[in-house]
């Protein structure tokens, strides 16, 4: 639109990157901030002492290692078995054909139509009946519930995305139903789906409310931790150091899971 | 060195008839055209020879063996598609070779006729690059060059050329052509280019509405159609109809020969089989337009009536615009239910 | 093997391959949401069987800081929707209309809050904005002092909602958008429409479908939020979120805890129908 891109236009995008500095950047760069300051009173506008003492300090906790190595076992177990569980399950949403087939897919989305912590605290409440508040297990179908939208939205759009004409080519040459699968399909939606893993293993990780309702107080995941530390505000920085230590991987990992995906397609599978 | 024969082979999705059972028979080392508008249900025949679709009855004999059950991977068909569908996430040789390696080959053999087959193409030295690094045409090639590696007994082509431009598409065909008659490989080539058809096979099959509208030679599709349908499909054509009267007809003031029984029928004029000479008295027909194509004109003229004529003659012969001429018809063909009942050539 | 053998078969693979988890779904989420409704309205008998009860229900409408929580929900989440509609619906314009590096950087910048998970975002925007936090020390450093921190205030879910759920608004705002041609609008500028004419007459028709879905999703994400209230907002009166967490691990009351959840369903369906007869709507228009 050359039409409007005139100055007045250009003022406006400005006006917006000012108000997303002032939003979203400054509050980000304040974690960093503390994650590196020895000192800081109000009202520096910097630290006054900067250093890494907190890190040690914080890399030195037990319970940090804990929560951590929970974290993982979770986010580990969740995912794998969200792929395990939902891949078939994509294939068939976007390659077979079998009766109830747009039925089941609205009965997917129509999970999306709930208040997910009301439905949190309906699975706890029927937990309870099993035993499985404060239990690994418990957390594990929570959180597990919580991928499974996405490991089958994200998955499906990518075996759609697969030239038809690609697996004939490919069948044409010789190859079976399952070296099709091998050789043609399952490289060719690969970014997308490891994407997705991706997506799910960070999600899970810092999945709090969830844990929170039914692993409380036993299991202790990473954000459980952050939150407690946050709270009690005698040392600031503990929850700064935990943020960068943890996020910053995680950042890098889902930058380039969103480059595969584009925004289109998150949009997409919600409906939009 | 192979022939394909198609025995009353048809087609149905539920209710709906995308091919009426039909019989073809296609020698060895044949090139074949298959001609049609959009569901004409000549896509549905090329997947059905290829196994990708299964028909309702019939058979597709190869060397005299039924195919027609056969799954894709097991028959010794070959296919280029519309899309080129090469394997994005394999480079060229990869693509070449995949077939040969789930055959089971040596690296080494593998290598040899991966190369064989990119010398063939022209594209020797492209073997390492991935598809997003070839243009449109050089995918295609890569595409054939996957085919042929295989040594099919018969190829066929699903509008290979369609997403090509005019330049690229004149140029690869006649190199498919020239490989064609090299190997000697039977080959079906789907098209809904007409100057396509005409230019590269040996036989053209004209399909409508899931059916064979005509079987021949280029030469004899355009110069002899059967049909009316093949008459106005294929290149430009005066499509008149006029009462046939003691073996004539009239258009006009023109008369047209016509030996069959009284009564309506449809007369098929290319603009080329007519002349136009000065009409003195203002009668016979208006020139209203008049485009300059280079070597000829294509002129468009107009009986009082409001009966428009095209006619096309060389660049030399005047012609004004607004100006009245008798049209002289040197060849003309007689249409009565849908065939073609006589035709008068030139002395 | 036959056309029909084959599609047969497939249909049989294609059940095998969903029913983990379609039944997943079932067990996990739709029985334990029937079993906690009908919990709530059916109580075992003290001589034995079951009896119709609303007692649930009458304490939780009669008890003015459960009516309070549910006032301060309602209150929040409509406030956080307005804003994030006219926070977003500028962006998504502009994004839509503009291409170029200051595009890019506000996309960017825009979409970033995906990638903060919750937990580090509450922790951020304490330090950020709460009392003697960074916001502050910059604005004294200019001269302001009237600084009034929204942190521990009702207004502070509200900031970190917007927070939220800025990035998905955005794009299923912009999804919406990219259906609107250019030619369309260039169309409309040639016959002398005005630009606020194109936005009411053009654009808004193209869009009603992503700001239902927009609208319908936000509703469901904020009245259910946990984190955000209970991080950033006062405890009394609190949202339905925290509440219920707090009645089922601290006061131990599961059936209440149910009750709360039944009157977040319910008030939820309304965006919840909404949302599944919008997305229905949009697969039968793609499929014609």
């Amino acid at each position: 639109m050359i039409a409007l891109s005139s100055r007045r236009f250009e003022v406006f995008g400005y006006g917006i990157l000012l108000f997303l500095i002032f939003f979203i950047v400054l509050p980000v760069l304040t974690v960093f901030l503390w994650a590196f300051a020895e000192q800081w009173f109000y009202p520096a506008v910097l630290p006054t002492k900067w250093g890494f003492r907190f890190w040690s300090l914080v890399l030195a906790r037990p319970d940090v290692w804990a929560a951590f190595v929970t974290s993982m076992e979770l986010s580990l177990t969740v995912t794998a078995l969200s792929a395990v569980i939902c891949l078939p399950a994509a294939y068939a949403f976007s390659r077979l054909d079998f009766p109830g087939k747009s039925a089941f897919m609205m009965s997917f989305l129509m999970a999306n139509a709930f208040p997910r912590f009301a439905l949190i605290v309906s699975i706890a409440v029927l937990f309870l009946s099993f035993d499985l508040i404060g239990t690994f297990t418990g957390v594990v179908v929570i959180q597990l519930l919580n991928t499974l939208l996405l490991m089958i939205w994200l998955p499906t759009a990518a075996f759609r995305a697969v030239s038809r004409e690609m697996e004939e080519a490919a069948r044409d040459v010789g190859a079976s139903a399952w070296q099709v699968f091998r050789y043609v399909t399952l490289p060719q939606a690969f970014p997308t789906i490891a994407a997705a893993l991706l997506m799910t293993f960070v999600w899970t990780f810092y999945e709090t409310e969830g844990a929170w309702l039914v692993g409380a107080p036993r299991i202790r995941t990473m954000p459980l931790l952050m939150m407690q530390m946050i709270n009690n505000q005698l040392v600031v920085q503990y929850g700064a150091v935990l943020s960068v230590m943890l996020w910053v991987p995680s950042l890098v990992a889902i930058l380039m899971a969103r480059r595969i995906i584009g925004g289109d397609a998150f949009a997409r599978g919600l409906g939009g | 060195m192979s022939t394909l024969e198609l025995e009353n082979l048809g087609k149905k999705f539920g209710a709906v008839v995308a091919l009426e059972p039909l019989s073809l028979r296609i020698s060895d080392g044949e090139l074949i055209c298959l001609l049609g508008p959009s569901g004409s249900g000549k896509s549905t025949l090329l997947r059905i020879i290829g196994g990708f679709e299964m028909p309702t009855g019939g058979k597709v004999l190869i060397d005299g063996a039924d195919v027609a059950r056969t799954p894709p991977e097991k028959r010794p068909t070959a296919m280029v598609f519309q899309s080129h569908a090469l394997w994005s996430h394999m480079t060229v040789e990869g693509n070449i070779g995949f077939g040969l390696k789930l055959r089971g080959l040596k690296k080494a053999e593998i290598a040899a006729k991966v190369d064989a087959a990119l010398r063939l193409v022209g594209l020797a030295d492209y073997g390492k690059r991935h598809p997003a690094q070839l243009s449109g045409g050089q995918r295609q090639r890569v595409a054939i060059a996957r085919c042929l590696v295989l040594e099919p007994k018969i190829l066929l082509m699903d509008e290979p050329f369609a997403s090509l431009d005019q330049h690229l598409r004149d140029r690869l065909r006649e190199e498919v052509r020239q490989i064609q008659k090299k190997l000697g490989i039977t080959t079906v080539f789907v098209t809904h280019g007409q100057d396509e058809a005409l230019s590269i096979a040996d036989r053209i099959v004209v399909m409508s509405m899931g059916r064979i509208e005509q079987v021949g030679t280029p030469a004899e599709i355009y110069t002899y159609p059967q049909t009316p349908f093949v008459a106005g499909f294929i290149g430009d054509m005066n499509m008149l109809k006029a009462v046939v009267t003691s073996g004539a007809a009239r258009v006009g003031d023109v008369q047209l020969d016509a030996p069959v029984p009284d009564g309506e029928a449809l007369f098929a004029v290319r603009p080329e089989d007519v002349t136009l000479t000065p009409s003195l008295n203002g009668e016979g027909v208006r020139v209203r337009r008049i485009v300059n194509y280079g070597p000829v004109l294509k002129i468009e003229a107009e009986m009082p009536d409001g009966t428009l004529w095209k006619v096309q003659t060389l660049k030399d012969v005047p012609v004004t615009e607004g100006a009245c001429y008798h049209p002289i018809v040197s060849r003309h063909i007689v249409f009565r239910e849908d065939r073609a009942v006589h035709r008068v050539d030139p002395v | 093997m036959s056309a029909t053998a084959m599609s047969l078969r497939s249909g049989w693979r294609g059940l095998a391959f969903i029913a983990i988890p379609v039944t997943a779904i079932a067990i996990f989420l739709f029985y334990p949401a029937a079993l906690s409704i009908i919990g709530t309205l059916v109580r075992p008998a003290p001589g034995g069987g079951y009896t119709f009860s609303l007692q649930s229900y009458i304490f939780f409408f009669t008890d003015s800081y459960s009516l309070a929580n549910l006032a301060r929900t309602l209150w929040t989440t409509v406030v956080t929707l307005v804003l994030l509609i006219a926070v977003n619906l500028p962006i998504a314009l502009y994004m839509r209309f503009t291409k170029g590096r200051l595009a890019a950087v506000i996309q960017a910048l825009a979409l970033f809050p995906m990638f903060v998970p919750g937990i580090i975002i509450c922790y951020a925007l304490i330090r950020y904005m709460g009392p003697n936090g960074w916001l502050q020390s910059l604005l004294s450093l200019v001269g302001f002092h009237h600084y009034a921190s929204p942190h521990l205030t009702p207004w502070g879910p509200v900031v970190g909602l917007i927070w939220d759920g800025m990035p998905l608004t955005l794009l299923i705002l912009i999804s919406g958008l990219s259906n609107v041609s250019d030619a369309s609008i260039e169309a409309a500028r040639d016959v002398g429409a005005g630009r606020l004419r194109i936005l009411v007459s053009i654009i808004t028709p193209e869009i009603t479908h992503s700001l239902l879905i927009v609208s319908a999703l936000n509703f469901l994400g904020i009245f259910g939020q946990v984190l955000m209230p209970f991080m950033l907002g006062p405890t009394n009166p609190e949202m339905m979120g925290p509440f219920m967490l707090r009645t089922f691990s601290s006061v131990r009351d599961p059936l209440q805890a149910s009750t709360q959840a039944t009157i977040t369903f319910l008030i939820c369906s309304l965006a919840g129908v909404a949302y599944v007869r919008s997305i229905a709507r949009r697969q039968r228009e793609d499929r014609t």
